[in-house]
């Protein structure tokens, strides 16, 4: 399974990225190369022109910004896993990180291309979704900021135009915020089946749900209290509550993935109010 | 000679017996080992095939793009002169024959069947060509399930049969009738197995050159079954004999029975090498893999178990109907797997009265060939299943139901209700060793506890075999194979410096079995196994062999080993002996010297003497020290193995998903050569199982598109997903095997998708859902459960 | 043009090619340098048989560029020595973590890397850890014995 022929170019600065991407032809931007590659090795993906962006230092660097972290779009998935992020959002970051396919993938895999792909069942677009996080988005003419729901449109399909790179991935400061998350998979590694992220209010739960749908906001709070506990979930007014929430959400999803995902929302929800949303 | 060893024993004088580490590894460790991928040779080009988008259709003639290069589109029509058609034959009555093309002509037949092939520079550069290729096809309804594939009005795939169906069979044997009429309880139940596939992490792959000054054709192949290639190859090309086609295969990177079969590719290869100034490789990827690499193991069973209040198994009413694919492959055909299930399926049981129906049906799919326990995993499936819901009909504990109805260590030789001779076992034994490692009181006790509000249920399963291993041609001549693999052989010479080098005609592919050979070899020979160097793959070194399948390599070409090395120290002690002054039997064998009461020589003088320094020889000696011995076993009808394997699973309610909290195995291969690597063997086999129940399984849409072509579709199990399976080992012996060894490689694969339904069964007991399908799929589980209410009361 | 030279280093040479951009650092350690340890099980990052030390960490090697991999310190199998390579590949072959082999090399990368981020404290961390890593032979059982014997040694 060889890529079709393409041209390379590895920009040293993101002028240079602009002034590629305003060419003619079909592109590609390589981040880590982890969903893009296998796409051109099994020819869906076809490009005439690959550009690199390991070549633009800004894109890899971490800074604070009154109290939010913005993470350049071209941190690795690993270096978040091994700490990376500072201050109050590392250890959600670390927990959503290391649970990511394998370290081999983390190894190169970018936050930013995750985003730009915007596959459902990718778990940072549930996990920023419930951290509020800002994309940044950058163009010839200048940078913007997009909130995460207004950024994933839908299933692979974002805000981004033509001619525009995500930049950095900004994240509010959580302050004691409690998170949960979790992902169903049907075989460690594998894409998630099920994805739920959830943050603690003073007066309940707010559930995402991921990887049925693109990244959702559950109308309600839940009550962490009513979901806690070993015995089984089904019956339970609360967790019937999520359900309808979910179904209410995913209408044309077979009644399997719904219980799928409402399991997940509680028991990310049962995480958050045990406050073992740290890693 | 029933020797039944309590626990291994390990003999201090010998290495058969001990765990010496593998003579393998160095060179994989190091990275240094050749897979066929791995082959560079001098002006090699690159191969891909353009293949069928649609799983039925009538082909046009392919046009070869006009700005393509000479020699770099091949056809069917250019082909012509050069091939036959695979035909493969079995020796039934009623059997119906297929004709594969090489390269496809008339219609396609499955997804990925070969239409033409492309050369080029490189592997990329051949797809760039062979995408420009658009083949026209009209497209026709396919078949893509079996039960469809027997209607009425079903599309018919071959042109020259009647229906779809490859062949038909059906028994009963022993006063079944009576059986029924006699029963007190009736069970029934259909069953659904899903398409799998061997899968190895090394894909297929094949470089041919052809040296126009000798004729020889070479082909470096990544397969089985070296010698049968070629004597099949020379079957299917025009215009070479046998003796000028060398087939060398390399290290392989496993095979579980996917590379036994002749495929079109290496066909295709071959001819066009023919053609060609040049040698040429293809390298299948793992697309291609999904597409056209043989599959197995898709069965829709019903069964009927008879039995009487008291515990007494009186009959069995068993119909197999097995998904065949489009083509059969040369040797095993599409039928292999229901002929074995119908023979296999009464397994350790004192069964009287057995009647069996198989149907193996044609559809458009790629073809079926063998996959480690072949169609034992099926029938032990369908059995152990019927055994348990069996048990719990009549209210009793399915161990002790089995155990009631097991053959008795002493009662073999035993001939099964359907002819199988079991030559030893002790299948009572290992029931009782797993329920003893499955703890089943414990999880009984736990079991009464448990309410409507649990969500986490458990559950224990077995699922208990016989496996005919090391068969010889009188078991191959009653299935009709066309070809009887009923020998083995081994050649062993001592060099004039003493080196020991082994060659046969087997073909391991992670088997170990440059390590296990080297250790008979040596202590026949009285040498460390060190010194004794096994080669094998290659057609012009290696004696002619049928390598290495059906879990007959150890015993087969261990006998070989043996036959061969003990007439060689033979002939090193006649040699001795007339050097030494003394008689032959008064030489020990031992560290590579041979030692009389007056003195010694080393192998290698000894050696000299036979090659070079024939004045010490007598001259009733034969020159050279050299022997060839071909292993043929006294009985045919196979060496039975045994096993009983015990699961104890968790069971969420709220998804339906099944964790694998322990699991056993208890097994009996007889005399263990290497436990090591015995272990190695069990433990890879459970764990494609436990993939085979648990994660796979092969999607065909209903226009015969296949829908699981990446490893992200079809889930085989990874390090998570296998636990660490606990071992139980008895031995046995074989009454006949050199050694009183059994085959041992395929027995880990049988019984997993058994012991775990029948363990999934038993969590959900009070629900009253049992398994139906493999894999057991979460969705499933949930779905069955919702309409279910838990049951308050002990059925 | 098709083509582009690089340069990079792999297992301590500096080494260079001219290829087609299309080229994969897989195909360009095989089919340009020879290094044919390094194998190709699936193309699409799953398998990870293609796993090698990419400036120090694990990566997929059918998944990246040739041409992307300008500079960069790679280490293949053939490469792979010192104290922790050594005991692992002595503790692969004590604890029966190979049958066919093919697999083998991507595990070893894999491995080295886990032992490095002491990653190997419990049987049930290190099998999550090579759950990038298929194996159709062994059931995993040797390999994590293997992983988990050298996980233990001070003295590496």
């Amino acid at each position: 399974m060889k890529p079709s022929a393409f041209r390379y170019e590895r920009p040293a600065s993101l002028d240079a990225l602009f002034d590629l991407l305003s060419g003619p032809g079909d592109k590609a931007v390589l981040a880590g190369g982890q969903s893009l590659i296998p796409a051109m090795n099994f020819r869906m993906a076809r490009p005439a022109l690959v550009v690199d962006l390991a070549g633009i230092p800004e894109l890899r660097e971490i800074v604070r910004e009154d109290g939010a972290i913005r993470i350049g779009a071209t941190v690795t998935h690993a270096q978040l896993e091994d700490g990376a992020a500072p201050g109050p959002v590392q250890s959600f970051l670390r927990r959503v990180a290391g649970g990511i396919a394998f370290r081999a993938i983390r190894n190169r895999g970018t936050i930013g291309g995750s985003l730009a792909h915007a596959d459902p069942a990718a778990d940072w677009l549930t996990a920023l979704s419930c951290m509020q996080a800002e994309v940044e988005i950058a163009n010839k003419s200048g940078r913007r900021r997009v909130a995460m729901e207004a950024f994933v449109l839908g299933p692979m399909t974002t805000a981004l135009g033509d001619g525009e790179i995500i930049t950095a991935v900004v994240l509010p400061d959580p302050g004691e915020t409690a998170f949960g998350w979790h992902k169903a998979v049907r075989k460690s590694g594998e894409f998630a089946e099920a994805l739920a992220a959830v943050r603690l209010a003073p007066d309940g739960a707010e559930c995402w749900v991921g990887a049925i749908e693109s990244p959702v906001r559950l109308p309600g709070r839940y009550d962490p209290a009513a979901l806690a506990g070993d015995s089984r979930l089904g019956g339970r007014p609360e967790f019937e509550a999520v359900r309808q929430g979910v179904r209410e959400m995913a209408p044309d999803a077979d009644d399997y993935a719904v219980q799928l995902a409402a399991v997940a929302v509680c028991r990310a929800i049962a995480e958050a109010g045990a406050g073992e949303g740290a890693a | 000679m029933n020797e039944n060893i309590g626990q291994l024993e390990t003999r201090n004088d010998l290495q058969v017996g001990r765990p010496v580490l593998r003579h393998e590894d160095e060179r994989l460790l190091a990275g240094t080992a050749r897979f066929v991928a791995d082959i560079r040779l001098p002006d090699m080009r690159e191969v891909a095939f353009v293949r069928s988008p649609v799983a039925f259709g009538k082909l046009s003639p392919v046009e070869i793009p006009a700005d393509a290069g000479p020699d770099s589109v091949w056809t069917a029509e250019r082909l012509a002169h050069r091939v036959l058609p695979i035909c493969a034959t079995l020796n039934r009555p009623g059997f119906h024959v297929t004709e594969q093309p090489i390269l496809a002509r008339g219609k396609v037949r499955h997804v990925g069947e070969l239409i033409a092939a492309v050369v080029a520079s490189s592997r990329a550069e051949a797809e760039d060509l062979a995408e420009t290729i658009v083949p026209g096809i009209e497209s026709l309804p396919a078949v893509s399930d079996p039960e469809a594939a027997l209607d009425e009005g079903a599309p018919r795939l071959h042109d020259a049969w009647e229906d779809n169906v490859y062949l038909s069979s059906g028994r009963t044997i022993g006063p079944f009738d009576e059986a029924v009429a006699r029963a007190e309880v009736a069970v029934t139940r259909d069953f659904r197995m899903a398409r799998v596939l061997p899968l190895p992490m090394e894909t297929r792959g094949c470089v041919a050159g052809f040296d126009r000054g000798s004729g020889i054709l070479t082909l470096y192949l990544s397969t089985q079954r070296p010698h049968l290639i070629r004597t099949m190859l020379a079957e299917q090309l025009v215009g070479i004999e046998e003796s000028r086609i060398r087939v060398i295969a390399p290290e392989i990177g496993g095979a579980f029975g996917g590379k036994s079969n002749l495929y079109p590719e290496e066909v295709a290869l071959a001819a066009m090498a023919m053609e060609l100034p040049f040698p040429i490789r293809w390298i299948e990827d793992r697309y291609e893999h999904f597409l056209s690499a043989s599959q197995s193991r898709q069965h829709v069973q019903r069964l009927t178990a008879y039995a009487m209040r008291t515990g007494e198994l009186l009959a069995i009413d068993a119909r197999f109907l097995v998904d065949g694919g489009a083509y059969s492959m040369r040797t095993s055909t599409a039928v292999v797997e229901a002929g074995m299930a119908a023979a296999v399926l009464p397994g350790p049981y004192r069964l009287g009265a057995y009647r069996f129906e198989t149907v193996t049906v044609a559809t458009n799919k790629m073809g079926v060939g063998p996959y480690r326990g072949v169609g034992r995993p099926a029938a032990v499936f369908a059995m152990e299943r019927m055994m348990h819901e069996t048990a719990v009909a009549i209210g009793m504990e399915p161990h002790a139901f089995r155990a009631r109805n097991m053959i008795d260590a002493s009662e073999h030789p035993y001939v099964s209700v359907s002819g199988l001779r079991y030559d030893s076992g002790d299948y009572k034994t290992l029931l009782s060793d797993a329920v003893e490692a499955m703890d089943v009181a414990s999880v009984r006790a736990a079991q009464r506890l448990v309410t409507a509000g649990d969500r986490r249920l458990i559950g224990v399963g077995f699922g208990c075999y016989t496996e005919q291993t090391a068969h010889g041609a009188e078991e191959w001549h009653r299935r009709g194979s066309p070809f009887e693999y009923g020998f083995e052989s081994a050649r062993i010479r001592i060099d004039p410096s003493g080196s020991v080098l082994v060659t046969t005609g087997i073909k391991s592919q992670g088997q170990g079995l440059e390590t296990t050979l080297a250790q008979i070899a040596a202590d026949a020979l009285g040498l460390p196994h060190e010194h004794v160097h096994i080669r094998h793959g290659d057609t012009e070194l290696c004696p002619y062999g049928l390598g290495t399948i059906a879990s007959r390599s150890l015993v087969m070409a261990g006998g070989a080993v043996e036959g061969a090395a003990t007439r060689l120290a033979g002939k090193i002690r006649a040699i001795a002996a007339a050097n030494l002054g003394c008689g032959p039997e008064d030489i020990r064998l031992q560290d590579g010297t041979a030692t009389g009461p007056f003195g010694n020589l080393s192998f290698a003088k000894i050696a000299r003497i036979a090659y070079l320094e024939l004045n010490a020889l007598p001259p009733d000696i034969e020159p050279g020290l050299e022997v060839s011995y071909n292993y043929r076993p006294p009985v045919e009808s196979g060496t039975y193995s045994s096993g009983v394997h015990g699961a104890r699973v968790a069971v969420d309610v709220d998804t339906g998903e099944v964790e694998l909290l322990d699991y056993v195995v208890a097994e009996d291969c007889g005399r263990i050569v290497n436990p090591m690597i015995v272990d190695g063997q069990i433990i890879g086999g459970a764990a494609q199982g436990i993939g085979q129940a648990l994660y796979e399984e092969l999607r065909y849409d209903e226009t015969g598109q296949p829908r699981t072509v990446t490893l992200a579709d079809y889930l085989i199990p990874g390090a998570v997903e296998v636990p660490r399976i606990a071992l139980r080992h008895r031995e046995t012996l074989s009454p006949f095997t050199v050694f009183g060894a059994k085959g041992l490689g395929e027995g880990g694969a049988i019984a997993p998708p058994a012991a775990i339904a029948n363990a999934v069964s038993d969590a959900l007991r009070r629900y009253g859902v049992d398994v139906r399908s493999i894999p057991i799929r979460p969705r499933d589980l949930w779905t069955a459960l919702r309409d279910k209410s838990f049951a308050e009361m002990e059925p | 043009m098709t083509h582009q030279e690089i340069t990079l280093t792999v297992n301590g040479c500096r080494l260079s090619a001219e290829v087609e951009r299309r080229l994969s650092l897989a195909d360009l350690l095989r089919e340009e340098f020879g290094l044919t340890g390094t194998h190709l099980g699936c193309e699409h990052g799953v398998c990870g048989a293609c796993t090698v030390l990419v400036d120090g960490v694990p990566s997929r090697s059918c998944l990246m560029l040739a041409c992307a991999s300008e500079g960069r310190h790679v280490v293949t199998i053939e490469g792979m020595r010192g104290p922790v390579a050594d005991a692992l590949r002595e503790a692969f072959r004590e604890s029966h973590a190979l049958q066919c082999g093919f697999c083998t090399p991507g595990m070893l990368a894999t491995a080295i890397d886990l032992i490095a981020r002491k990653r190997a404290s419990s049987e049930d961390e290190i099998r999550r850890e090579l759950a990038g890593n298929l194996c159709r032979c062994t059931g995993y059982q040797g390999l994590v014995d293997a992983i988990l014997s050298v996980g233990k040694r001070t003295d590496l």
